[in-house]
């Protein structure tokens, strides 16, 4: 599959084809989820009608870390195999999962107010996913303040290898630090878990922001590939007297 | 590894600003401090501790910036790589080198800092430790953003904010560590955790900036 896409063309074909699906179902999943979240699911016990703002919080922040993931895997691509389309992946990850982390840190800061009282507190899991911002913002300044394309490409993917030792820091924050933050809910066997009710809104809403995060990751890359050979098709050759001349 | 740090500790040795411009930064940065914060108030030795840190990272920053760039530069990095000489050595050695010429001067002149805020001997002493056990993560990852960032001409702000978010776990630890030391001594538990985050720091940081330095070189 993804040596099938590594080749441009065929990664633009599958594009013009994968991206209008994504988009809507995206769509989709958002008016479903919202419409569940809102109006088809019981308010919490003790947190009441707030608990509704999870819908749009916990998808986010799982989007802004597996987006580090692909982020993370994509650099490890393109600094192995030097493959331009891993750049311009990880390119595109990085922008997007640096605004769903931003999202998260809102959401997450809205949640907390009625729930916590505060809208910020220093604890493990808020300082990491803010590091987590900052790693993509760097990352994402590497890019743009860089002149030679071939040496950024590299670099920006040795840092983003090494920005992923934050992600273990996220994932166990919660249980390494007590903290205001609720520990994983859904991930624990055995504990009690969300009920359906509460768990199908969640899921729907987590589907629709993947395929968001899938269709806007899939123009962004194909944005870039054109912009590429657009370049390189503007590039005058170097020298414009033939040999025969000389 | 020996020979570079030793032509490296030469260079710094002739080079006189070089072992001072760091110090004296941090200087001025404690006197400005202070100044703002109403001199002779009781403030000061509470929030001493964090501002002294906060001095240090930010001169070390500024040291970062130029730790590779003349050697870029005058193509010494090149001749060191014809000649055989591993990557990680290189970074290695630039890590020692660092740690003896821009990271000792801030604990030798830390007394200076503490008369200027006027803080006690076992602040002092606190603060001077928990910046030493922090010295192999700091410089690990300056010897990372200073190789990563070395062929860039104007790097010293994008070195900031590279570094600054590898290095909030660090902070962290180190400032917390201060208050336990003087209650705790070593057997703090802050301690424990900054020995496996220099850990990590040492086993990631010099590796990917070996990695920098021949992406850099390519």
């Amino acid at each position: 599959m993804i040596n099938y896409l590594a080749n441009p063309k065929r990664f633009l074909n599958f594009e013009r084809i994968a991206a209008p699906i994504f988009g809507t179902v995206a769509a989709l999943c958002f008016v479903i989820g919202i419409w569940l979240g809102l109006f088809n699911s019981p308010a919490d016990e003790v947190q009441g009608e707030s608990v509704r703002i999870m819908y749009v919080h916990v998808p986010a922040a799982w989007s802004a870390m597996m987006a580090y993931a692909a982020l993370a895997i994509a650099s490890f691509v393109s600094f192995v195999w030097r493959h331009s389309l891993a750049d311009s992946a990880a390119k595109a990850f990085a922008l997007n999962g640096a605004v769903f982390t931003f999202l998260a840190l809102a959401t997450g800061s809205l949640w907390g107010k009625p729930t916590w009282g505060t809208w910020w507190q220093w604890d493990g899991r808020m300082t990491s996913v803010l590091v987590l911002l900052f790693i993509y913002l760097a990352y994402l300044c590497l890019w743009s303040f860089m002149e030679d394309e071939t040496r950024t490409r590299r670099i920006a993917a040795i840092f983003a290898m090494v920005g992923a030792i934050n992600l273990p820091i996220i994932k166990f924050s919660v249980e390494w630090w007590n903290s205001l933050h609720q520990p994983a809910t859904i991930s624990n066997i055995g504990a009690p878990g969300l009920p359906a009710e509460m768990a199908w809104p969640l899921a729907v809403m987590t589907l629709a922001y993947t395929m968001l995060f899938a269709w806007l990751s899939l123009t962004q890359i194909k944005t870039d590939i054109l912009r590429r050979q657009a370049k390189r098709a503007s590039q005058k050759p170097a020298s414009k007297i033939k040999l025969e001349t000389l | 590894m020996g020979d570079i740090i030793i032509r490296d500790l030469k260079l710094a040795w002739r080079n006189k600003f070089s072992w001072w411009q760091g110090p004296f930064f941090f200087i001025l940065f404690i006197t400005l401090c202070v100044l703002a914060l109403n001199p002779g108030g009781t403030l000061q030795t509470e929030i001493a501790g964090p501002l002294i840190w906060i001095g240090v990272l930010f001169s070390l920053f500024l040291n970062f910036t130029s730790l590779f760039q003349t050697d870029f530069q005058d193509g010494t990095l090149e001749a060191l790589q014809l000649s055989g000489v591993g990557n990680l050595n290189i970074v290695s050695a630039k890590a020692v080198t660092f740690f003896l010429t821009s990271f000792l001067p801030f604990l030798v002149i830390l007394p200076i800092a503490g008369l200027i805020m006027s803080l006690s001997t076992g602040l002092i002493s606190a603060i001077g430790i928990s910046l030493l056990v922090s010295a192999p993560a700091l410089i690990a990852y300056g010897v990372l953003s200073g190789a990563l960032l070395g062929r860039m001409n104007s790097a010293s702000f994008l070195v900031i904010l590279v570094i600054a978010p590898l290095v909030i776990p660090v902070l962290i630890f180190g400032t917390a560590a201060i208050n336990s030391y003087m209650m705790e001594g070593l057997r703090a538990v802050e301690f424990k955790a900054l020995l496996g985050i220099n850990l990590i720091a040492l086993a990631i940081g010099l590796p990917a900036a070996a990695a920098a330095l021949k992406a850099n070189l390519e």
